[in-house]
């Protein structure tokens, strides 16, 4: 080759560089995301109401939750404050805590008093109503009753119903002791610490340290418990990182080691990796420019993809071993035609994908086309200008043993076609009937089972809490107002005449607005303060007429003051309120609606009515469902991906010729689902994602036999070499010991096999033959 | 002179311990029985009434069960406590201080203590022939709202007084104690039915 630099090589390095550039530019922030319910759609929820839900999804999806018990509290809270020292100095969270007041409640007391004639709990508001002597009777219960007395509170509360709406307010009050939230449980003490993991705590490099965090902590506390989001993606990303980096890896040592074996020379496995990486490089920059981020799925396939990017470098270099003394510009310009072909036929294939409404997929099908994008223009611009003029070892044996196997497989198959149809027909028709949708997200995520056993035992010890709640959204506050309300009315109808749930915390319930608070007032006055029971009720305990008259006047006192829901919130002080409220801007004012304990959740995920501002909000609960529709909507996608890939096979070869291509991945496809029923795999969305990957594979194979007889022997090589390396890196995902994964690489390994064998069958005969054997 | 120090701090100590009971020796006189069926007569005495508030009744403790207390005088009602709920006059209702307050209710009337042990510092003492703990709460929550307990009794609890920072305090008294193996038909169906 003579000494000029040649355009190719340059163009080449201009690319390269725009996507190092453009990778750079975007790895600055966040880039990895590992979060499974991002790649699902978003809930449809009015503008500002989606940034409270998010803000509450965050709760969960930042905040891990340690517990460390001993055998008393003070002990217990020794140890806590050790535990949060230690997650302080790991420099991974943003927010350790929580440290409580003791005085806390007191402060709340004390800020809520003056308003506690308008202020009413829920039940007391409802007694005051139907049956005002009720709380009079109950206060009666409660003074002579067994937990006592103590005059100051009672003074200013006489019939209770103050305290009753503070302890409303604060239903599960864990004890505090210095400062530590302490939960008891079987005689144990456990100190509570939250700690929110640092903004971006996301990114590749932080998941390993939460886990050697939590491990030191869970060595130095044997007993310790910790549960949150972070942990169980931190260890999915961990293991699948490490699945992803071995079978990349292993593709990349596979496709070297043979590259030196057979093609003699560095030269040849550089350039081949040279391509696969500036595939990889284009596939993440474009992912990354266009969304902002990249999901651990994109990356899953984007290992995958290795393998198919590696074809074009293989065909170029074992057609460089048949025709040594061809120059290679010229085997570029005769193998030209057909990886353009393989090439927009599968990238056409991956960007149908992109058609689903799912923001993972639309990034799988970006990162695909860029990448085997990437990968064929570096065969074409820079390989053969760097490939040098060394001649290729000699490797005509291995050819024409290679050749052999192309010529005889396909008539020994012929011979025996009637036996061979029937079996394969039969093995097909079980292997179809025993496969099984399998749609269950608890596969695609295999938490270790030390993770999953400390967060049900939590579950144990704390208040249930529950993931799942209500947005509610009114165009003015009085709308929302009356919004929440009515759907706290109806939660309470649910919560106890059909025990649908435990319990709900609404804002509403608890904060009336400021008319009302005046109304509920005046009705305490008239019902109630005025009710000759509560004069005798005084009288009777020895309180005196005096006392009365200080209760109403303490009332008279009162009118007027009532308190906005902002003040409202600064008096009571409780993060979680705070965190419920969205606030108003001009789109209009939203809450949130916590549930616990919810036991029947399609009755309660009934009472949503978007029309009238009150969504329902189960994203995780979904996700099944959601990788059901989704699985399908792939399927039929998958479809539109052969038709397309098939119309510009028609349009290059003509119609008979592309049938006989794409029946190669179809085929494939057919076989691998079959043997994956025969061997119990579940057929899910990750294996609709595999047969689009052996789309692309399949047609490279079909193309590369399909060429004039002459090239076929280095194509059959080419062939056999590309499914060597791929099924073996994909043999290996097939172990994996989170499902997905291993059907991932079950049903491509399966899949590739077949497609090698298949191919030398489908590809038009040299001759001009009878049209071939019956085809499903 | 360190020695003599150390010495008579000896001597005082054991001296105290002397004239005091070991957790261990109430322990021992503790009737180990599941259940608690009693009359008692409560008294409270709050500054803010010239006259204590007097209540007469009969109570019912079932370790693992709940509590059931009915007021016979001065007015007719009843408080059952039943799986950290609390329902009076059969009604479901507000339960002061929380479920925890009212743990270390039912452990003082059962004078469990070592259920009490890790929320009170507690000193034993004798009386002629009753047994006597004070019970001073460790945690800042309850301290606020409770400055002490002190129970008393000569086998099991016969007595015990809640005092409250400021200064009210109330005594509870019970008599005609017994310690049955079983519920009868009756208390099993109060338990059953708490509305």
């Amino acid at each position: 080759m003579p000494r000029h630099v040649s355009r190719g090589p340059l163009l080449w390095l201009l690319l390269v560089g725009i996507a190092v550039g453009a990778g750079a530019m975007k790895l600055q922030g966040p880039w990895l995301d590992s979060n499974l319910l991002s790649m699902l759609p978003q809930d449809p929820l009015p503008a500002n109401a989606r940034a409270l839900a998010e803000q509450h999804q965050d709760r969960f999806t930042d905040r891990t939750l340690w517990l460390v018990p001993a055998d008393n509290a003070g002990g217990a809270a020794a140890h806590g404050r050790a535990l949060r020292a230690m997650l302080k100095q790991s420099g991974l969270f943003s927010e350790v805590g929580p440290n409580l007041d003791p005085a806390r409640l007191q402060q709340r007391y004390q800020a809520l008093r003056p308003y506690r004639f308008q202020l009413l709990a829920p039940r007391d508001r409802q007694r005051l109503e139907n049956d005002p002597q009720a709380l009079i009777d109950s206060a009666l219960a409660r003074v002579f009753g067994p937990f006592g007395l103590s005059g100051d509170q009672w003074r200013d509360d006489p019939l209770f119903l103050f305290e009753h709406y503070l302890q409303a307010l604060a239903p599960f009050t864990l004890e505090l002791e210095d400062g530590l939230p302490i939960a008891t449980a079987d005689g144990r003490y456990w100190a509570l610490t939250t700690a929110t993991v640092r903004a971006g705590g996301f990114a590749l490099d932080r998941q390993s340290p939460l886990l050697s965090v939590t491990n030191q902590i869970q060595q130095r506390w044997p007993d310790s418990l910790v549960t949150g989001a972070p942990l169980y993606t931190a260890a999915g990303a961990h293991s699948a990182r490490q699945e992803m980096s071995t079978v990349g890896l292993f593709s990349l040592a596979a496709v070297a080691t043979l590259f030196l074996m057979l093609f003699g020379g560095p030269r040849p496995m550089l350039l081949a990796l040279a391509s696969v990486t500036t595939g990889l490089l284009c596939g993440l920059a474009a992912t990354l420019w266009v969304f902002g981020q990249i999901h651990l799925l994109g990356l899953v396939f984007g290992a995958g993809l290795i393998g198919v990017a590696v074809d074009y470098s293989i065909h170029f270099f074992c057609q460089r071993l048949d025709q040594p003394g061809v120059a290679p510009r010229t085997l570029r310009r005769h193998l030209a035609a057909p990886l353009a072909l393989a090439l927009v036929s599968s990238v056409l294939g991956y960007l149908a994908m992109g058609l689903a409404a799912f923001p993972g997929l639309r990034q799988v099908a970006v990162f695909s086309a860029a990448g085997l994008s990437g990968a064929w223009l570096t065969v074409m611009l820079a390989v053969p200008a760097l490939s040098g003029q060394a001649p290729p070892p000699p490797r005509q044996r291995l050819l024409a043993r290679v050749g052999r196997w192309r010529r005889h497989w396909p008539a020994w198959c012929r011979h025996h076609r009637p036996v061979l149809l029937l079996v394969a027909a039969a093995l097909i028709a079980t292997g179809l009937w025993r496969l099984t949708p399998d749609d269950d997200v608890r596969h695609y995520q295999s938490p270790p089972a030390w993770l999953q056993a400390q967060g049900e035992r939590i579950q144990t010890l704390l208040p249930r809490g529950d993931s799942r709640y209500f947005i509610v959204h009114g165009e003015t506050p009085a709308q929302w107002w009356q919004r929440e309300h009515d759907l706290a009315g109806e939660l309470d109808a649910l919560e106890s005449e059909r025990g649908a749930l435990d319990s709900y915390r609404a804002i509403s319930a608890l904060w009336q607005p400021e008319g009302q608070q005046q109304a509920l007032r005046q009705t305490l006055g008239e019902r109630l303060y005025q009710h000759p029971r509560f004069a005798d009720y005084l009288r009777q305990l020895g309180l005196g007429e005096a006392a009365l008259a200080r209760q109403q006047q303490a009332l008279e006192d009162a009118a007027g003051n009532s308190l906005s829901l902002e003040r409202w919130l600064a008096a009571v002080n409780d993060d979680s309120l705070r965190g419920q409220w969205g606030g108003c801007d001009r789109h209009g004012c939203t809450s949130l609606v916590q549930l616990a304990g919810l036991r029947d959740r399609d009755t309660v995920a009934a009472l949503a009515a978007p029309d009238r501002g009150v969504y329902f909000i189960d994203r995780a609960g979904a996700v099944s469902a959601v990788l059901a529709t989704l699985r399908e909507h792939l399927a039929w996608l998958l479809l539109g991906a052969y038709f397309l890939s098939g119309l510009v096979l028609a349009l290059a070869r003509g119609p008979t010729k592309a049938l006989r291509l794409l029946g190669v991945p179809a085929l494939a496809s057919v076989v691998a689902l079959a043997a994956l029923g025969w061997l119990q795999g579940g057929f899910g969305l990750i294996t609709v994602l595999a047969l689009y990957l052996l789309l692309g594979i399949g047609i490279d194979y079909a193309i590369f036999f399909s060429q004039p007889e002459k090239r076929r022997d280095a194509a059959a090589l080419a062939v056999l070499l590309s499914a060597a390396t791929t099924s073996l890196s994909f043999g290996l995902l097939s172990l994996s010991a989170t499902r997905l994964v291993a059907d991932f690489g079950l049903t491509l390994l399966l899949g590739i096999v077949a497609a090698a064998l298949i191919a030398p069958l489908l590809a038009a005969a040299p001759r001009p033959d009878p049209q071939p054997g019956a085809r499903p | 002179m360190k020695s003599l120090i150390a010495c008579l701090v000896l001597l005082a100590g054991t001296a105290a311990s002397a004239a005091e009971l070991t957790l261990q020796q109430v322990a021992e006189r503790l009737p180990d029985a599941p259940i608690l069926r009693a009359d008692f007569r409560q008294q409270q005495h709050l500054a803010l009434l010239p006259q204590p508030l007097t209540a007469t009744g009969d109570l019912l403790l079932a370790s693992e069960r709940g509590l059931l207390w009915r007021v016979r005088t001065p007015f007719e009602s009843e408080i059952k406590l039943i799986n950290g709920t609390l329902y009076s006059n059969g009604q479901a209702d507000t339960l002061p201080g929380g479920e925890a307050f009212a743990r270390r209710l039912m452990a003082v009337l059962s004078g469990d203590i070592e259920a009490l042990k890790p929320h009170f510092r507690i000193q034993a003492r004798e009386e002629g022939d009753q047994w006597r703990l004070d019970l001073t709460p460790r945690n800042d929550t309850l301290a606020r709202v409770l400055s002490g307990i002190r129970l008393g009794g000569r086998q099991g609890p016969e007595f015990f007084r809640l005092d409250y920072p400021n200064g009210d305090y109330s005594v509870t008294r019970l008599s005609n104690i017994e310690y049955p193996d079983t519920l009868s038909d009756a208390e099993e169906r109060r338990f059953a039915a708490p509305r």
